[in-house]
């Protein structure tokens, strides 16, 4: 049978039933949900155990959460499981962000994992707020974190925050967790890591997670969660271990994610077949 | 005098911070940290004023557009009509979780960005099937690298297949690395060779008006 005049046809398929194909594959996973679980790969792995290193060191952390609600449907997922594992532990933690659209989310998932951990603002978790100038302050967070924060996000003064009194600056932490969208964990690595040499710990969009691949290899960054597959990843060690009750929101995002990528393949496999069939059948033509 | 504080203090002030700024990264000294650090807690005043500029020049622009009726004007009165909202219930409520400020961000914001967001994959799924062929040696590359590295992320592909999995990581790990590394270092160079033009007076763009 001659595929060629079927190749053809496809190959002229209008972008509005690529759309639709794309819109059914993401929607469909959600309404039929399927069991998927993703094999962790080194970088996640590589995140797991600079994490559960810093919890057990018993020290503060420092999570900045820098994205918005752009890529919320990646990066959600990652920080709330970031949530789970380090509250179940009993970490105490300071929060921060250095793009202003962060700071309402994060108030809401901080509010949902106050009332699920029991935890006590001031004590267990403090969130210092939006801070401007976002290379100057990581910079300056490295000597004196007071400095740059007379007050956190509910308007109380830092000195009055009992965590604050053990968070004095970079110095204090036992790592840095960067959940961003955007570009900041390379600045943490020129601003905080090169100079302070605090632990880093990243949680990035795909996209941008290949900017930070040669941070890993040269271990300024410790840990590096890749996407939403990665979350997924993470939601599976924690579901393993008893700290997640069950799949999170990046393991039921995996079924979605996995059928458009084979769908977006099919539609280049048939564009490329179609292109070639096409010129050989032109050069055929020419020939005399 | 003009010349002097049009261009001259602004160049000089330049060259004292930026050859100090550079120096102060190997000089752990008292004497040298305590200026450094006064210097860092002045750019948080400098960026409030810097957000005042930019949102001064969104409504300018946009007023300018309302009142010479350009195409689609209509866009600009609704930006002016949101910024005017959110900055008036910012600060007559506040802008803490149970404030309109808040549920005007949570419900209209989010959704709407996060809809533009998506919108990309739709994109790059009818893009891929128009554009991207393997129509020379490096597309080819580029290609079988993508499908490699899409393939071994879906999960069932991967375990059918390890060792697909295996070349998308490794794909990942060095070749991408090693791309992004010389990229990075290419950046850098030309930061510090633009920087340094810079301190030393030799690009005076930057100081000219637009610069």
């Amino acid at each position: 049978m001659d595929a060629r005049p079927l190749l053809a046809k496809l190959s002229r398929l209008d972008r509005r039933a690529v759309f639709a194909a794309i819109a059914v594959v993401v929607v469909l996973p959600f309404l039929s949900p399927f069991d998927l679980r993703a094999t962790p790969s080194e970088a996640t792995l590589a995140f797991d155990a600079a994490l559960e290193k810093a919890i057990a060191s018993g020290r503060p952390l420092l999570i900045d959460v820098d994205f918005g609600p752009q890529t919320v449907a990646e990066m959600e997922p990652m920080l709330l499981a970031v949530l789970d594992r380090v509250f179940a532990a009993e970490c105490k933690v300071v929060f921060v962000t250095f793009i202003p659209e962060a700071s309402s989310p994060l108030r809401r998932y901080l509010e949902r994992a106050e009332a699920k951990h029991g935890l006590v603002y001031g004590e267990d978790y403090v969130f210092l707020g939006y801070g401007s100038a976002y290379a100057y302050t990581m910079y300056g967070m490295g000597t004196n974190i007071g400095a740059y924060f007379h007050s956190d996000d509910r308007g109380t003064k830092i000195a009055e925050l009992p965590l604050m009194r053990r968070v004095k600056s970079l110095k204090d932490v036992a790592a840095v967790v960067n959940i961003a969208s955007n570009s900041f964990p390379r600045f943490w690595v020129q601003y905080g890591v090169a100079p302070f040499g605090f632990d880093l710990i990243v949680g990035a969009t795909a996209v941008n997670a290949t900017d930070y691949y040669p941070y890993l290899q040269t271990g300024q960054i410790k840990g590096l969660l890749a996407g939403g597959r990665a979350a997924a990843e993470y939601e599976g060690i924690l579901v393993d271990r008893g700290v997640m009750a069950g799949p999170g929101d990046a393991t039921r995002g995996l079924g979605s994610q996995s059928l458009a990528l084979a769908v977006i393949l099919a539609f280049i496999a048939i564009g490329n077949a179609a292109y070639f069939l096409g010129r050989r059948g032109a050069a055929r033509k020419a020939r005399p | 005098m003009k010349r002097a504080l049009g261009y001259r203090v602004p160049a000089a002030l330049l060259l004292v911070l930026g050859l100090f700024m550079a120096i102060q990264y190997y000089i752990p000294h008292p004497i040298v940290q305590a200026p450094k650090e006064l210097i860092l807690q002045w750019k948080q005043p400098i960026n409030a004023y810097i957000i005042f500029l930019a949102l001064g020049g969104l409504v300018a622009m946009h007023v300018r557009r309302v009142v010479r009726r350009r195409e689609r004007w209509g866009y600009s009165v609704l930006t002016l009509a949101a910024a005017a909202a959110m900055t008036f219930l910012g600060l007559a409520y506040g802008i803490q979780d149970d404030t309109v400020f808040a549920d005007w961000f949570a419900y209209l914001v989010t959704p709407i960005e996060a809809t533009m967001f998506s919108l990309l994959a739709f994109f790059v799924a009818s893009a891929a099937f128009r554009a991207f062929r393997a129509r020379t040696v490096g597309a080819t590359i580029l290609l079988v690298s993508a499908a490699i590295v899409m393939l071994g992320m879906i999960p069932t592909v991967q375990d059918a297949i390890p060792p697909l999995g295996d070349a998308a990581q490794f794909l990942l790990k060095y070749p991408n690395t090693a791309a992004k590394r010389a990229i990075m270092v290419g950046v850098a160079l030309g930061a510090i060779s633009v920087s340094l033009k810079a301190i030393f007076g030799i690009d005076k763009t930057i100081l000219s008006k637009g610069g």
